[in-house]
C-alpha cells in the first residue's frame, strides 16, 4: 500500500454500525471497519455472528425491515446512510461487486451463463450488444473458464461447481467494481477447486480495488487477507493484521477458533525422512467387507457411466476407515451399496457376516439395522413437525423395543450424545447445528448398530462445533465398540478421526493405507494435490504451483 | 467429466435444444393421434349403447312417424344394417379421409357445421385464457412479496374468484354491464364487444385459480439466492421480478393451463347458452339431445384435438421456459 493512496482515506469506512430487525435484539452492535484500497480484509465468524449482515449492509441489501444506525457508513466518500434506492442500484454491480456462496443457487438456473454475466454490463455501461458479448467472453476467459463461447451459452447447472463459482465471480467483476465482497465464496466447493477459486480472488486484487472476504473458516481466508476482523454475536472482538491475529490472538474467542481450526484441519508438517514403519497388523473382527464392487448407471443421454470400479474395503470393530474424495468420486454410490439400497453390478458386500446378495427384502431390512448413517445436514432428515422425543421414539419403535422402555432408552441415548433430557420436548429446527447432529447420532444408535457410516457429518457445522462432534464420535466408537466408515471431502477431518484411509477419484481407489503413511508419503498425484489444497494457518506458505492448473 | 468430452457433446447448445424440442413435439403428436383414435372409438360405441333407435333420430325424432319403407331405406343408406364391427371399420375409414358424415338433425355435412361453429368457441377460449393470464400476472407481480396485508388481501380475492361458478358470474355480468350500464351487448357473437363479457365470465374464476399457484411460487422464488444476486448487480426490484422471478413463478401455472383449456371448453358450453353465442358447446348440447351421432362424434373429436394440441403446446412452452427439463425428455 503506498502513501498517496492512503491519503485519499479508506475506501469503506464504517463506524459504530448497529442493525436490528423489527423489535428483535440487534444483530450488529457498534461495528467499526475500514477497508483501504488495494487491501483484502477478511471478516471471520461462525454462523449467526453477523458477518453476512455486515457485508449485505454495504450493498444496501440488509433485508426487509432492517433498521440501520451508524455514526458513519461511507463508500468512496459517499454517505450510504441516506442513499435512496435509485442511487443504490447505480452503485451495486458498478462500484460494489458481490460474490455469493453456492453459485448453483446464486445464478438464475433458467438463464444462460452469458446472460447472467452480461447483466451488470447492460445496466451500468453503454456498450452495444456485440461489445457486451465480447466483454462477457473476455471476462469468462479472465476468470479462467476454458471454452468461453460454449460456457456462455450453457446453463449454470450444466457447469461444474468450480466453473459456476468462476462465472459468478465474472458477473461480479464485470464493471470493474472498486470493492468486491465475497460472502463464503468457496464453502460449497471441493478442496482442490476451493484452492483455485481462492487463487483467482487473489489475482483480482489491484492497487485501486479492495476485497472483503466473509468466511466462517479462518484458515481459508488467512491465505488471502492482509487484515482479519473476527466477529461474534454481532460484535467485532478482534481486528488486526493476519499475522498478528493468527500468531498472537488477543481475544479468548479468537484463540478458541484457532485452536478448533488447528484441531480439525490437518496441518501438513515438513518432516525429515524417517524410516518407514510397517503398518500395524489390523486386529479385531471384520464387521464390514466389500469386495471388487463395481457399479454403472445409464445416464440421461443413454450412455453408460461407470461410477464405481473394483472397490474393496474391510472395516473392523473399533476402527475408523476414512474415505476421501471430491464430488463425483463415487462416495455416495459406495454408501448406497454398503447399505444394500443398490445392487452392485459386480462384487458383493458382507455386513456383520451376512452377504447382501443372498438376502431377500425382509432380511435386508433386518440386516440394515446393523448399519446406520449420519448425514451431513440432519435438519433435512428430520420431520420438522416432530419433537426430539418423537424422533427418538420412532427410531426405537423401528428397532423393535417395547413401548414401556422407550423413555428410559431415549434418555440413555441422549446421555450418550451428551445432551440433557430438556431437549426431548423441542423440535430439531429450534436446536443449534451441533445439537441437531447429536440428535441425529442418537437416533442412529437407537437400533444398536455395529457399523456407523458418517457421510460428511461435520461439513455443515461451525469449526468449533466440528471438533466437539468428532470427539463425540470417537468416544462412542470406543464405548460401544462400533466400526466407523467416515466419508468426507475434508482431509483434515479424515486425519483427525481415522486410522486408515481410502482416497477415491472417479470411482476408483487411487490410494489406501494407514493415515500416517498416506498423509506423510502420498504416492498418487491426486492425493498430493488434495493435501496441498488443505488451507493452512501458517502465515508463511510456499506458493503452490498447481493452483494455476486449468480449472476443473 | 472432462471438458473435452463435454465440448463434443454440447458443441452448440442452442441448436441442440431446438432439435430436442422438435423431437419432443413429434413424440407428443404421435401420442395425440392415439388419443384421438381412442376418443373416436369411445364416442362411437358409447352412442350405440344409448337407448333409442338412431334410424328414428335420422328420420325426425319421436314425432317423425315414418313408414317401414323409409326406415328400411334409411337403415341401408346410413349402413346401419351391417354388423357393428363392419360399421366401426367403415366409420374409421371415412374418418381418416376427413369425412365425418352428415348430421342427422341438421342434414348438413358435419365438417361444415364444425367449420362454422369452431371459430367462435376457439375465439372465446383463447381470449379467456389470455385474459386470465393477464389478470394473474398483474395481480401476482404487483402484490407478491409485499407487505403482509397486501398479499393477504390479494390471495383472498383469488380464492373468492376461483370459487365463483361460471353461470352465476355470467348472469351477474349480464345484469350489471349489459342490462344495467348498457356497456356491452347481452347476446350475439359478432365483433369484439360481444366477446368481452363471456370472456370475463370464463377468465375470472380461472385467473383466481392460476394466481393462487403463481403467487405461492413467486413468493418462494423471491427468496432464492439468485434473486439477491440479481439485486447485487444493481437490478431494480421491479426488473428482478420480471427478468428473473417471473419465469420461475409461471411454471406451475403453465402446467395448469393445459388442464385449464379443458375446463374452459366445458365452461364454454354454459357460457354460450347464457350469452346466446354460436359455438361448439351449444351445438354439442343440442346434438346429444337429438341423438345426432355424426355431429356428436365430430364435435368430440374437434374438442379432443384442441385439447391434445393445447397440451402439446403447453408442454413445449414449459420446456422452453425451463431448460432443466430437457435432460429428462426423450
Amino acid at each position: 500500500m503506498n502513501a498517496n493512496i492512503q491519503t485519499l482515506g479508506p475506501l469503506v469506512d464504517i463506524r459504530d454500525l448497529s442493525v436490528r430487525f423489527g423489535q428483535a435484539e440487534p444483530v450488529l452492535h457498534g461495528v467499526s471497519l475500514q477497508i483501504h484500497r488495494g487491501e483484502c480484509l477478511a471478516l471471520v465468524g461462525e454462523s449467526g455472528s453477523g458477518k453476512s449482515v455486515t457485508a449485505r449492509t454495504l450493498a444496501g441489501l440488509t433485508g426487509k425491515g432492517a433498521q440501520i444506525q451508524a455514526a458513519k457508513l461511507a463508500f468512496q466518500g459517499i454517505d450510504l446512510r441516506g442513499l435512496d434506492e435509485r442511487s443504490w442500484q447505480r452503485l451495486r454491480g458498478a462500484g460494489i461487486g458481490f460474490v455469493m456462496q453456492d453459485a448453483l443457487g446464486a445464478l438464475d438456473p433458467l438463464r444462460r451463463v452469458g446472460a447472467e454475466v452480461e447483466e451488470p454490463l447492460q445496466l451500468h455501461t453503454r456498450l452495444g450488444q456485440e461489445a457486451r458479448r465480447l466483454r462477457v467472453l473476455q471476462l469468462l476467459r479472465d476468470v479462467g473458464i476454458p471454452e468461453p463461447e460454449l460456457r456462455a451459452s450453457q446453463y449454470p447447472w450444466q457447469l461444474s461447481g468450480g466453473l459456476r463459482q468462476r462465472a459468478l465471480i465474472a458477473s461480479a467483476i464485470a464493471c470493474n467494481p472498486r470493492l468486491i465482497i465475497a460472502d463464503e465464496p468457496t464453502t460449497a466447493l471441493d478442496a482442490t477447486v476451493q484452492a483455485q477459486v481462492i487463487a483467482l480472488l487473489e489475482s483480482l486484487r489491484g492497487e485501486e480495488n479492495a476485497l472483503l472476504m466473509v468466511s466462517h473458516d479462518l484458515s481459508v481466508v488467512s491465505r488471502l487477507a492482509d487484515r482479519v476482523a473476527v466477529m461474534r454475536h454481532g460484535v467485532i472482538v478482534e481486528q488486526g493484521t493476519t499475522e498478528q491475529v493468527l500468531q498472537d490472538p488477543q481475544h479468548p474467542y479468537t484463540q478458541l477458533l484457532l485452536r478448533a481450526a488447528r484441531a480439525v484441519h490437518y496441518q501438513p508438517e515438513r518432516r525429515l525422512l524417517t524410516a518407514v514403519e510397517p503398518d500395524p497388523q489390523p486386529e479385531g473382527e471384520v464387521l464390514l467387507e466389500a469386495k471388487d464392487l463395481s457399479k454403472s448407471f445409464v445416464g440421461p443421454d443413454g450412455r453408460k457411466r461407470t461410477v464405481l470400479k473394483q472397490v474393496s474395503l474391510q472395516l473392523r470393530r473399533g476402527e475408523t476407515l476414512g474415505v476421501v474424495g471430491e464430488s463425483g468420486s463415487g462416495k455416495t454410490t459406495l454408501t448406497r451399496l454398503i447399505l444394500g439400497l443398490e445392487t452392485a453390478d459386480e462384487g458383493d458386500v458382507w455386513v456383520a457376516g451376512q452377504q447382501w446378495s443372498t438376502l431377500d427384502a425382509r432380511h435386508k431390512r433386518q440386516a440394515r439395522k446393523a448399519v446406520q448413517v449420519v448425514f451431513q445436514d440432519p435438519l433435512n432428515s428430520f420431520d420438522p413437525r416432530y419433537t426430539v422425543q418423537r424422533v427418538l421414539f420412532e427410531a426405537l419403535a423401528v428397532a423393535g423395543l417395547p413401548r414401556r422402555d422407550w423413555r428410559s432408552r431415549a434418555l440413555q441415548l441422549l446421555e450418550l450424545v451428551r445432551l440433557d433430557a430438556g431437549v426431548l420436548s423441542r423440535r430439531p429446527i429450534d436446536l443449534s447445528g451441533g445439537q441437531r447432529q447429536r440428535i441425529a447420532i442418537a437416533r442412529t444408535l437407537a437400533s444398536e448398530p455395529q457399523i456407523l457410516i458418517c457421510d460428511e457429518p461435520v461439513s455443515a457445522l461451525d469449526v468449533s462445533v466440528q471438533a466437539q462432534i468428532l470427539e463425540l464420535l470417537d468416544d462412542l466408537k470406543q464405548r460401544l465398540g462400533l466400526a466407523c466408515l467416515f466419508i468426507s471431502h475434508d482431509l483434515g477431518v479424515i486425519n483427525h478421526v481415522s486410522e486408515r484411509v481410502l482416497v477415491m477419484k472417479d470411482g476408483e481407489v487411487v490410494e489406501a493405507g494407514s493415515v500416517r503413511a498416506v498423509f506423510d508419503r502420498p504416492v498418487h498425484a491426486y492425493t498430493r494435490a488434495l493435501i496441498a489444497a488443505i488451507p493452512t494457518l501458517d502465515v508463511q506458505h510456499e506458493p503452490t504451483e498447481f493452483y494455476l492448473q486449468v480449472a476443473i | 467429466m472432462t471438458s473435452a468430452s463435454l465440448s463434443n457433446e454440447l458443441a452448440n447448445p442452442r441448436r441442440d435444444r431446438l432439435r430436442q424440442l422438435g423431437r419432443r413435439a413429434l413424440w407428443r403428436l404421435a401420442g395425440g393421434v392415439l388419443v384421438l383414435w381412442a376418443v373416436a372409438t369411445l364416442t362411437f360405441f358409447a352412442l350405440r349403447l344409448m337407448p333409442g333407435d338412431p334410424v328414428q333420430a335420422i328420420l325426425g325424432g319421436p314425432s317423425g312417424n315414418p313408414t317401414p319403407e323409409t326406415i328400411a331405406e334409411a337403415t341401408r343408406e346410413y349402413g346401419l344394417d351391417k354388423p357393428l364391427p363392419v360399421q366401426y371399420a367403415l366409420y374409421l375409414g371415412r374418418l381418416v379421409q376427413g369425412d365425418l358424415g352428415v348430421s342427422y338433425s341438421q342434414h348438413l355435412p358435419v365438417t361444415r357445421v364444425l367449420a362454422e361453429q369452431s371459430w367462435p368457441t376457439l375465439e372465446l377460449t383463447f381470449t379467456s385464457l389470455v385474459l386470465a393470464w393477464l389478470l394473474v400476472l398483474a395481480l401476482t407481480v404487483l402484490t407478491a412479496g409485499r407487505r403482509r396485508w397486501v398479499g393477504t388481501l390479494a390471495s383472498l380475492a383469488e380464492t373468492l374468484s376461483a370459487a365463483l361458478p361460471h353461470f352465476w358470474l355470467g348472469i351477474l355480468l349480464l345484469a350489471v354491464f349489459a342490462f344495467g350500464l348498457r356497456l356491452f351487448p347481452p347476446a350475439g357473437s359478432d365483433g369484439w364487444r360481444t366477446l368481452v363479457l363471456p370472456s370475463f365470465a370464463l377468465a375470472i374464476p380461472l385467473a383466481g385459480f392460476i394466481a393462487q399457484v403463481t403467487r405461492e411460487s413467486l413468493d418462494l422464488t423471491l427468496e432464492q439466492p439468485f434473486v439477491l444476486t440479481a439485486r447485487t448487480r444493481g437490478l431494480s426490484d421491479f426488473k428482478v421480478r420480471f427478468k428473473h422471478a417471473l419465469r420461475h413463478a409461471v411454471l406451475p401455472g403453465i402446467s395448469l393451463s393445459g388442464w385449464a383449456i379443458g375446463a374452459l371448453i366445458s365452461g364454454a358450453v354454459v357460457i354460450e347458452v347464457i350469452f346466446s353465442r354460436k359455438g361448439l358447446g351449444r351445438q354439442l348440447y343440442q346434438a346429444v339431445q337429438a341423438q345426432d351421432l355424426p355431429l356428436t362424434i365430430g364435435i368430440s373429436l374437434v374438442v379432443a384435438a384442441g385439447y391434445v394440441l393445447a397440451n402439446i403446446l403447453v408442454d413445449l412452452l414449459y420446456l422452453w421456459v425451463d431448460p432443466r427439463q430437457q435432460g429428462n425428455t426423450r
